[in-house]
């Protein structure tokens, strides 16, 4: 059992720092732009049954700043070390976002490691005709309200960044997600090619009303992961699971309990 | 001292009305707001308006880059270079590109051509400047803002090597790689035409421009007096450390400048058109002019802190002559307040911003005139025995 406080994990001599919750089957939950956001009751609400590993990635919050946080290639190859340094086996993946488009590059790089796959409005595949929001031209304030469907919702999810600490990680990881996602924008233009080779279980949720990743996308995902199974969630922006934690994490552990071995 | 006329070549025919609707006149404001034949009509007489410069005896003439905005209308400044070499054939007058913005292109061998073929065309009388462009042309051409500076510095290192070294020869960077490197035409000024930094005054900016192997003349644009001289006094200190005596060619003031006969009359001309530059071609949201990486996190948290800066807050014409943001008077007030500026950091190139905002045409030729005929003689001779 871990009590969800902050570890520092050595992977290859980088520094990554990481939340682990709960105790059971491990549960590698990748973000995006929810980092900087309070998800504290959607990881309450996957429990019990998981060991729940959130880590910042590579140049973003604690971690270390990294060349890995170049690009999301680099992040996918670096979380296959990462499970070495952890010596975990095999793993549930579980990404939103930016950290959806990481977990599927994890997924095409090996198949025996991962369990299952659930991806929460991933970026990543660009569906022409759809488009993308821009999170990053918009003011701080809109930027937030852009995550969700009801802006409402924004404002009480969001810690206010007031004290220094918090500017300067609010800031680190603004500056690394821009990094690895500004262009090519939210996609890695070859992935879609490769979608189907993702063999594992995969489950792919997404926010109806998602003004930053657009709902549009995910025909494209759906069309060439091989088994794959997909849920639209009303009322809900590109946080989805911040926005009806409940809800989407309910979904997420049925999906999970049909392929537990 | 030596005095350059500069442009930004802003579309001063804009709706303000219509426009005020828009945040800012940068990368999402329509261009629909622009009318071609008015527009063509501006080319020509801003192209005028640097030739007559040059015809009344400034020392230079510079044009800038910037993409997608009414404020300038250069997004392709080596074509009004080309424009500008010709009809100064046969004088001395330098042609200046302030500058090229070398992390926005993907080929950064296309500006060593473009720029030793300007070089070669004007019988060496190029000033190559080096810029990142600013924050909002990462939203307009897509070029991420985390790989600005790194961008920047191996473009930097490329067009050098590509000017000076024999060719062919190989490149090997992480943005940028060529197996041969062979630029024809060479450049006719050796080793390499001057290599001028216009910079806001970043710590890091300052300290790369002034190593030994560079000594690159630094031109603090659009800021306060203040924030000028102690730029200038940075880039001093810097070369106290690498342990040689800063000259004041290195160092230099670009600033919007309006000479009339007297304080008052300069004041009712000008006031209207500066203001315009200010607040409404100048006026940028912080999101878009710090795209996240363009800037260190530190410099970020402290030009927020500040927000003294440029692009924030309404400035009044009294508050831009009060903080020596703009240059404006009669002859003698504009001298007075060159030379005092001069004395502090003994800076010898002053870029005169001769046309801002909505300035017209008739008033820009005139404020030429003035200066060159009132202002510069008399100054010409600053820190031509010390510095």
């Amino acid at each position: 059992m871990t009590d969800g406080s902050l570890t520092t994990v050595d992977v290859r001599g980088f520094r990554t720092s990481v939340r682990m919750l709960g105790s059971g089957r491990p549960l590698l939950f990748l973000r995006g732009f929810d980092v900087g956001f309070n998800d504290d009751v959607f990881i309450a609400a996957l429990q019990p049954d998981f060991k729940i590993i959130v880590p910042d990635h590579p140049s973003f919050g604690r971690s270390d700043l990294s060349d890995y946080g170049g690009s999301v290639s680099d992040l996918a190859w670096f979380y296959l070390d990462f499970l070495d340094a952890l010596a975990i086996p095999t793993v549930h993946l579980l990404g939103a976002s930016i950290g959806g488009w990481i977990a599927a590059e994890i997924a095409l790089r090996t198949d025996h490691r991962i369990r299952t796959l659930t991806l929460l409005g991933p970026a990543g595949v660009r569906k022409k005709g759809v488009g993308f929001g821009d999170p990053f031209i918009k003011a701080p304030a809109a930027a937030t309200a852009m995550m969700f469907a009801d802006p409402d919702r924004a404002l009480t999810l969001h810690r206010a960044a007031e004290r220094d600490e918090d500017i300067d990680l609010h800031l680190k990881n603004n500056y690394a997600l821009a990094k690895i996602s500004w262009h090519p924008r939210f996609e890695n233009p070859a992935l879609h090619r490769w979608l189907h080779r993702i063999s594992v279980p995969t489950h792919i949720l997404w926010g109806a009303e998602d003004s930053v990743i657009p709902l549009g996308h995910s025909e494209l995902w759906c069309s060439q992961i091989p088994d794959v199974t997909f849920k639209s969630v009303e009322g809900a922006g590109h946080l989805l699971h911040l926005e009806h934690p409940d809800l989407v994490a309910r979904d997420v552990k049925s999906f999970l309990k049909a392929h537990a071995q | 001292m030596k005095f350059f006329a500069f442009h930004l070549m802003p579309y001063r025919h804009l709706d303000f009305d219509a426009a005020s609707e828009y945040t800012s006149y940068w990368i999402e404001f329509p261009n629909t707001f622009f009318d071609p034949e008015l527009g063509s009509k501006l080319y020509q007489e801003y192209v005028e308006q640097l030739v007559y410069a040059a015809e009344c005896g400034f020392d230079g003439v510079c044009v800038n880059e910037h993409h997608q905005t009414a404020y300038g209308m250069m997004p392709a400044p080596n074509l009004i270079a080309s424009i500008l070499i010709d009809r100064t054939r046969n004088t001395k007058v330098r042609i200046a590109i302030l500058g090229r913005a070398l992390p926005l292109v993907n080929n950064p061998l296309n500006i060593a051509e473009e720029y030793a073929m300007l070089d070669s065309l004007s019988g060496g009388r190029i000033i190559a400047g080096f810029v990142r462009g600013i924050g909002c042309e990462y939203h307009s051409t897509g070029v991420n803002p985390g790989f600005s500076h790194e961008r920047f510095n191996e473009a930097h290192d490329l067009i050098v090597r590509a000017w000076t070294e024999p060719g062919p020869f190989t490149f090997e960077g992480n943005h940028y790689t060529f197996n041969y490197v062979n630029t024809w035409p060479r450049v006719v000024q050796r080793p390499r035409p001057p290599i001028w930094i216009p910079s806001q005054g970043s710590g890091e900016t300052i300290a790369w421009a002034a190593d030994p192997s560079r000594k690159y003349p630094f031109i603090i644009t659009f800021s306060p007096l203040e924030s000028v001289l102690r730029y200038h006094a940075n880039y001093q200190e810097q070369g106290d450390r690498y342990g040689y005596e800063v000259s004041g060619d290195q160092l230099g003031w670009a600033a919007p400048v309006y000479v009339a006969e007297t304080d008052e009359i300069a004041r009712r001309e000008s006031e209207e058109h500066v203001e315009r530059l200010f607040n409404e071609f100048l006026h940028i949201p912080p999101e878009l002019l710090f795209p996240p990486g363009y800037t260190s996190i530190n410099s970020l948290k402290a030009i927020m802190k500040a927000r003294s800066g440029m692009a924030f807050d309404r400035q009044t014409f009294d508050q831009l002559v009060e903080k020596g943001t703009f240059i404006v008077g009669s002859p003698n007030t504009v001298r007075e307040k060159i030379e005092t500026a001069h004395a502090r950091s003994g800076f010898k190139n002053l870029v005169c911003m001769v046309q801002f905002g909505t300035l017209p045409d008739d008033l820009v030729r005139k404020n030429i005139q003035m200066l060159s005929e009132e202002v510069m003689p008399k100054l010409r001779p600053l820190g031509e025995s010390k510095h």
